[in-house]
């Protein structure tokens, strides 16, 4: 083991905010020897835009994909923006797996056809779950062979949707944002959909200084991680910049 | 083939990062090279 992690996600203009672009990006940890997966949303790009960017990434070398349907742009910092929603996220996926099958949207041949590994995510702690596993199933049937969720923050919960899915036989990557300080967990419950940080973690992190806040975060983050594992095929850490806790988070959860 | 899908067909383990991409080549060259993720 050479590192720490498989790949690393390339956020697509991520909370609708203006950003280099995650195929730019997608190439450039390429170069570096870093597996990509290159995040592509179905907010800024028409169909036309959106499978003229996959054959791109193909090109540059880029295999894994996912498919998101992207905030919208009222959530981001160009609020006068104009959305596209073109296709949805199923769509989407479906217009990559004909690609894959060397036919464009409209059933014309490729030259040659791509071989993604097409990805989608999913929210567990939705509330209610049942729409969630619906749109998992249709993602499943337009392409879907990975999933990576949302964060999660409650294991029993994270459990009982797994075995709900387990019929679907599709590898999940569980999510988990690393939470820095209480203000963040209650600032993500009261605004993020589909997150729910327990009061007892808020708890934690309030009740630690902010010296110790980092060492409190790998804390919190490797037990949940140590709590999901045996339900899930795969750990997706979105650390927000605090890089560098990931090895001792994946020391702490055993993961290597 | 795909690291990721190697793995995951493979029934192993994975863990996968995050970058989001920030307002500027040079930043992010910077970022990125101080993530010191490597490829398992």
């Amino acid at each position: 083991m050479e590192g720490y992690v498989t790949a690393v996600n390339v956020t697509d203009l991520q909370s609708a905010v203006m950003r280099v672009g995650s195929l730019a990006v997608s190439a450039r940890l390429l170069e570096r020897g870093i597996e990509p997966v290159f995040q592509i949303s179905c907010r800024d790009r028409n169909r036309l835009a959106l499978q003229s960017d996959l054959l791109s990434a193909w090109a540059f070398g880029v295999e894994n994909v996912l498919c998101i349907t992207g905030d919208h742009p009222v959530l981001g910092d160009h609020t006068e923006a104009k959305p596209v929603y073109d296709l949805d996220s199923v769509q989407l996926l479906k217009a990559a797996d004909m690609l894959n099958q060397g036919k464009d949207m409209t059933g014309h041949s490729l030259e040659s056809s791509p071989d993604f590994f097409l990805g989608a995510v999913v929210t567990p702690s939705a509330d209610p779950v049942e729409p969630q596993i619906i749109k998992m199933k249709k993602k499943i049937n337009a392409g879907a062979a990975f999933f990576q969720t949302q964060a999660v923050y409650e294991p029993d919960k994270f459990e009982q949707f797994m075995n709900k899915i387990q019929s679907f036989n599709v590898p999940v990557i569980a999510g988990i944002v690393l939470l820095k300080s209480a203000a963040m967990a209650r600032f993500m419950n009261s605004n993020v959909a589909g997150i729910n940080v327990p009061q007892t973690i808020i708890q934690e992190l309030e009740e630690t200084s902010k010296e110790d806040r980092r060492h409190k975060t790998v804390e919190i983050t490797a037990r949940i991680i140590r709590d999901i594992k045996p339900f899930c095929q795969g750990i997706h850490i979105m650390p927000l910049g605090w890089n560098e806790l990931v090895p001792e988070i994946i020391e702490q959860a055993c993961l290597n | 083939m795909s690291r990721l899908k190697d793995r995951l067909s493979a029934g192993k383990f994975v863990v996968t990062g995050e970058i989001g991409p920030r307002r500027g080549l040079i930043w992010l060259t910077a970022w990125v090279r101080q993530i010191q993720w490597k490829v398992m």
